[in-house]
């Protein structure tokens, strides 16, 4: 299984820059996602790896360079977001193709399809056309397909983006058991920040052409890089303050509202500067009149709205004034209702000093 | 649904009517043409295949069906290929002026075919060209390609271009993914486009009658034997093509059906 590392890979389509340097590196048996809305150049760069786009920069595959190399010698499996499997074979045979270009025996291919056909539970179905199955099994046929040349590594463009909500839970599962099994390099893309931190070891987040975090679903989600990072995977709420006072890791800030809040970070900020930090809807808690106050931040506000979910409330919360506040809350308040917020310290995340 | 019965039935009416007033001409055509007598006369008087009989004799007819069968054939062969390198160029890459192309090879459809005829007349007899087979390759070719590469584009733009890439992701070359990919998947709008040209070309009469110095075409000969004779052999060859493009028609029907089927 190889390592790819991309260097300042750059492109544009006329006049538009569409990659803006990206530098990436993937280690063997990897499993990254790439993330970000549509539009942010990440399917440019699935392209670029295929070998079926044009590039400033470069691609090294187990350290070799790529360049100029066409696709049908890459041995680079890639499963698109159509699945694109062949309307006119069956599912043997496209399974199949791959080992068929490469001139494999009979014998040899068939033993090689069936083990796939097992792998990915397609038994029963092998004679069938792709028209006649389900959107999870034509999904499973393009991974067995792309899986059958033993590729270096697997491309995935939005590869459950077509399937309905249970499936693709379950194909969730299945793909990376799969991807563990046979422990291949596996880049895929997605807008879907839940698709990508179910599944990848690593996630890159990427916009307007440029990576802007790497690291795991954690790293991500906790300690998110920038702003646009802290909106984009989960929810978030972005305050402005200025700092006051600092106590070794704790941070005495004034918001712009004018309400005095105490933060921990091992962010470097000094007295005076503004800074942005980010509290996640789930981190409130909803006072109560028993509740302890320690050394929580409190706000309070008015309810605008609230929205049961099953497992937990959505609540929309306006504090005095203007600012608006997503809370998720483990039990209901009704609109319109007062209510106080309760935050700690270490739950602020401070973005930008 | 009663009360709708009636403008239902004014509907079919007209309906019938309508198909009535274009099939007659055939109907009649075919009935002149079993005539037993020497007249071109509806109803016939006596049935007989005679004039039938009287084509094989008729070397004119036979050296010209000869040549217009041999068009059609050829023109829609060409005419396909060209539109199937046309339509990967126009259909899977963006080059400038790719719209001018598209426009400049549908055009000939707009152009009036009396033109087209003129303007082929002038300037091959301005070249000092007079030879049919050839003037008329060249013409056929320009009617029948508007045909074929508006089909041929449209099918080869409606399918996905992943399915050749995921081809050469598994290692074909991108010559052999377009051959067992692309063409299997394109094969029935090919053998539509390739009818259509056949039909256009066999059948043309407007443009051709100005380009037959040496040899005739089929509707040509047709034309010119019922302006001087009286006899049904016109009839009987009229009928013959009918026939011929009937079958040419539902095999065309039959791809394009089978074709709808397939994609869906």
């Amino acid at each position: 299984m190889a390592a790819v590392e991309l260097e300042d890979i750059r492109l544009s389509y006329g006049g538009l820059e569409v990659l803006k340097g990206v530098s990436l590196r993937l280690a063997s048996s990897e499993f990254a996602a790439i993330l970000g809305p549509s539009g942010c150049g990440k399917t440019s760069l699935l392209r670029i790896i295929g070998g079926f786009s044009d590039y400033k920069g470069s691609l090294r595959i187990d350290g070799r360079d790529v360049a100029g190399e066409p696709p049908h010698r890459r041995n680079i499996g890639i499963v698109f977001q159509d699945y694109a499997l062949f309307p006119h074979k069956t599912v043997a045979e496209n399974i199949g193709y791959g080992l068929r270009m490469r001139s494999i025996a009979k014998p040899r291919l068939d033993e090689r399809v069936s083990g796939l056909v097992d792998l990915l539970k397609l038994q029963g179905l092998e004679q069938r056309y792709p028209a006649h199955l389900s959107g999870g099994q034509k999904q499973r046929v393009a991974i067995a397909r792309a899986l059958a040349i033993e590729p270096k590594m697997l491309l995935l463009d939005e590869p459950l983006s077509a399937l309905d909500k249970k499936l693709r839970e379950e194909m969730q599962v299945e793909l990376r058991q799969i991807q563990k099994k046979v422990g291949i390099t596996t880049l895929f893309v997605t807008h879907d920040q839940e698709e990508a931190l179910a599944l990848a070891d690593t996630i890159v987040i990427m916009t307007e052409g440029r990576i802007r975090q790497i690291g795991t679903p954690s790293d991500v989600y906790l300690r998110p890089a920038d702003e646009f990072v802290a909106g984009f995977v989960g929810q978030s709420n972005l305050f402005n303050a200025e700092v006051m006072k600092i106590e070794g890791a704790t941070i005495t800030a004034r918001l712009d509202g004018g309400e005095v809040v105490t933060l921990n970070s091992k962010e470097l900020v000094k007295t005076g500067n503004r800074i942005t930090f980010c509290v996640r809807p789930e981190r409130f808690c909803l006072s109560r009149p028993d509740t302890q106050m320690n050394d929580a931040n409190i706000f309070e506000g008015r309810v605008d709205h609230a929205v049961f979910l099953g497992s937990h409330w959505q609540l929309g919360v306006t504090m005095n004034g203007s600012r608006k506040i997503k809370v998720q809350a483990s039990e209901g308040r009704s609109e319109g209702e007062t209510v106080r917020l309760l935050w700690q310290p270490d739950n602020a995340i401070v973005l930008s000093a | 649904m009663t009360a709708h019965a009636p403008r239902h039935i004014v509907i079919r009416l007209i309906g019938a009517i309508l198909i009535m007033l274009l099939i007659l001409p055939i109907f009649i055509l075919v009935g002149v043409s079993l005539n037993a007598g020497v007249e071109q006369t509806f109803p016939p008087q006596g049935l007989s295949l005679r004039w039938y009989e009287n084509l094989a004799n008729r070397s004119g007819f036979i050296e010209a069906g000869r040549l217009t069968l041999g068009l059609a054939v050829g023109s829609s062969i060409v005419s396909v290929l060209a539109s199937l390198c046309a339509a990967v160029a126009l259909a899977r890459y963006t080059f400038p002026g790719r719209a001018f192309v598209l426009t400049l090879l549908l055009s000939p459809l707009i152009v009036p075919q009396v033109v087209v005829g003129m303007g082929f007349l002038i300037t091959l007899s301005a070249l000092g060209v007079f030879n049919s087979l050839f003037s008329l390759s060249l013409l056929h070719l320009t009617i029948t390609l508007p045909f074929t590469v508006r089909v041929v584009v449209a099918a080869l733009s409606g399918m996905p271009a992943s399915l050749e890439q995921a081809a050469q992701s598994l290692g074909a070359r991108p010559l052999r993914a377009f051959f067992e990919i692309t063409i299997p998947q394109i094969g029935p709008s090919l053998v539509a486009a390739g009818v259509f040209a056949f039909v256009t070309s066999f059948e043309n009469f407007t443009a051709s009658q100005f380009l037959v110095w040496d040899r005739m075409t089929l509707p040509v000969a047709i034309y010119t034997s019922i302006q001087t004779e009286n006899d049904p052999t016109a009839a009987a060859l009229s009928s013959l093509i009918v026939v011929i493009v009937v079958v040419l028609i539902a095999i065309f029907h039959r791809f394009v059906i089978k074709h709808m089927f397939a994609s869906s």
